[in-house]
């Protein structure tokens, strides 16, 4: 997959998880692995990018003695999945059209 | 490999590739701390030390995101400049590198404020005057600070890292400072607590205050309140002087010496320490307490509508504003001379008790 394109699709990945729920770096890539692959400085990385934008929350909590980082979506977040569903969306009917148009006459 | 010994690694590399960026060490900070709790959230789960390690990306990889993530013109990695922790600590918000850590300002209206809470550690803290509204701190690796604004309430709190591995790696000690500048007259109160590092206020007048710290100093000058104004602290020196409070004033310490001069409380005035001398002089107040024990007591002017004194193994001395016959005085010692009758009348209730030790107050004509 093109970097920036899988780049972008990570990052809404990671933001979807934690529509479940505030989530931590560990479960996050834990609950993602059977659909994606997210390496432990990419999911970093988008975390970090996520609170820079107020997409997502993040406090510090103890847990077992020890502080854990606890991720939590916002509104921006959320406002962030719709509008990338709608831009999927509009991908999807383009690729509809694609198949149609390009690959359905093949056929014929 | 163990835990460690990979958290070291990815730190040492880190370090490496950042190095010469000021504002490395929050980023490095974070990333480790990330990869700590990765670890430690694998191993809790039930992996050994090893497969775990084995799990996660090696340091290589990790910085060669960084220089991907942040490359620069020359190609060296350079790490973003910190941005404000919180997003709902509201307030404008500028930081500068400072040292190894990166010192943090936020500007408020100060309409907009009515309660300050601080909750601090390890760190001073500084309340003076000066244009507008603003709380100063410093964030380095040894922990973090919360900042909160909620309607007029300002918190800020500083919570030390996890198991304080970066404390230990790059030995951070006790800097950082917290400073809160007031504007001049400002309405609103302050709860503040610290450890092991000093307080100093200076100049300022708002409705309470109530600073605490342990093992350490408090200096306290031209301070005014509408309400209460509490001082406290353990095993460190109280000086005030020229203090003014609506309500109680109470000064507090162990083991230290307390020296107080022009205090004045309409609720009352309360200095106690333990195993150090008080020295006051000029204090007025509804009542006046003034105590310690294993030490001397140096009481000048002090005006009050009843004033106790009383320590244990050291002498009582001191000018009082009024002539002897106005107090009502109940004095006690054991082994030492007293110059007061052990009881007399008055309207002003003047009680004066020690052991193993002198008593003796002057009394204004």
């Amino acid at each position: 997959m093109d970097t920036q394109l899988k780049r972008g699709i990570l990052e809404v990945c990671v933001l979807a998880e934690l529509c479940r729920g505030q989530s931590y770096g560990y479960r996050i890539q834990k609950d993602l692995a059977q659909y994606v692959t997210l390496s432990e400085s990419a999911l970093y990385h988008i975390l970090k990018r996520q609170e820079q934008a107020g997409q997502v929350q993040a406090a510090s909590v103890e847990h077992e003695g020890r502080l854990r980082r606890m991720y939590s979506i916002t509104e921006k977040g959320r406002a962030r999945l719709t509008e990338f569903r709608e831009q999927w969306q509009e991908v999807g009917r383009a690729i509809e059209f694609i198949e149609k148009a390009a690959f359905q006459n093949d056929e014929e | 490999m163990t835990r460690n010994e990979y958290l070291i690694e990815l730190a040492m590399k880190l370090e490496n590739a950042f190095r010469g960026d000021e504002n490395a060490y929050g980023e490095i900070k974070g990333m480790v701390s990330f990869y700590q709790e990765m670890l430690d959230d694998m191993i809790e789960e039930g992996r050994s030390e090893e497969e775990a390690v084995a799990a996660m990306e090696p340091a290589d990889d990790v910085v060669e995101r960084i220089r991907h993530e942040y490359a620069t013109a020359d190609g060296r990695a350079a790490a973003p400049a910190p941005e404000a922790p919180g997003q709902d600590a509201g307030g404008r918000v500028t930081s500068r590198s400072e040292g190894r850590g990166t010192a943090v300002r936020r500007e408020y209206a100060p309409e907009e404020i009515r309660t300050i809470e601080i909750n601090d550690m390890n760190h001073s803290l500084t309340v003076i005057s000066g244009t507008g509204l603003s709380l100063e701190y410093v964030e380095d690796p040894a922990g973090q600070y919360e900042v909160q604004k909620l309607g007029g309430r300002l918190c800020l709190r500083y919570r030390p890292q996890g198991r304080g591995f970066l404390g230990q790696l790059f030995n951070f000690g006790r800097s950082g400072r917290v400073v809160l500048t007031l504007p001049e007259k400002w309405d609103g109160q302050i709860e503040a607590r610290t450890s092991n590092a000093p307080i100093t206020v200076q100049e300022v007048s708002l409705r309470a205050m109530n600073l605490r710290t342990s093992n350490a100093r408090i200096a306290a000058s031209d301070v005014r309140t509408a309400d209460r104004l509490t001082l406290g602290s353990s095993n460190g020196a109280v000086q005030a002087e020229r203090l003014s409070a609506g309500g109680e004033m109470e000064l507090i310490t162990g083991n230290a010496r307390l020296i107080a001069s022009e205090l004045q409380a309409g609720g009352g005035v309360k200095a106690t320490t333990s195993n150090g001398a008080i020295e006051a002089r000029n204090i007025q107040g509804a009542q006046v307490r003034l105590t310690t024990s294993n030490a001397r007591i140096s009481a000048e002017m002090i005006s009050a509508g009843a004033v106790t004194l009383t320590t244990s193994n050291g002498s009582i001395s001191g000018l009082m504003p009024q002539p002897m016959e106005r107090y009502a005085i109940t004095s006690r010692t054991s082994n030492g001379r007293s110059n007061l009758p052990a009881a007399s009348r008055g309207e002003i209730p003047l009680d004066v008790r020690t052991s193993n030790g002198s008593i003796h107050l002057e009394f204004m004509e």
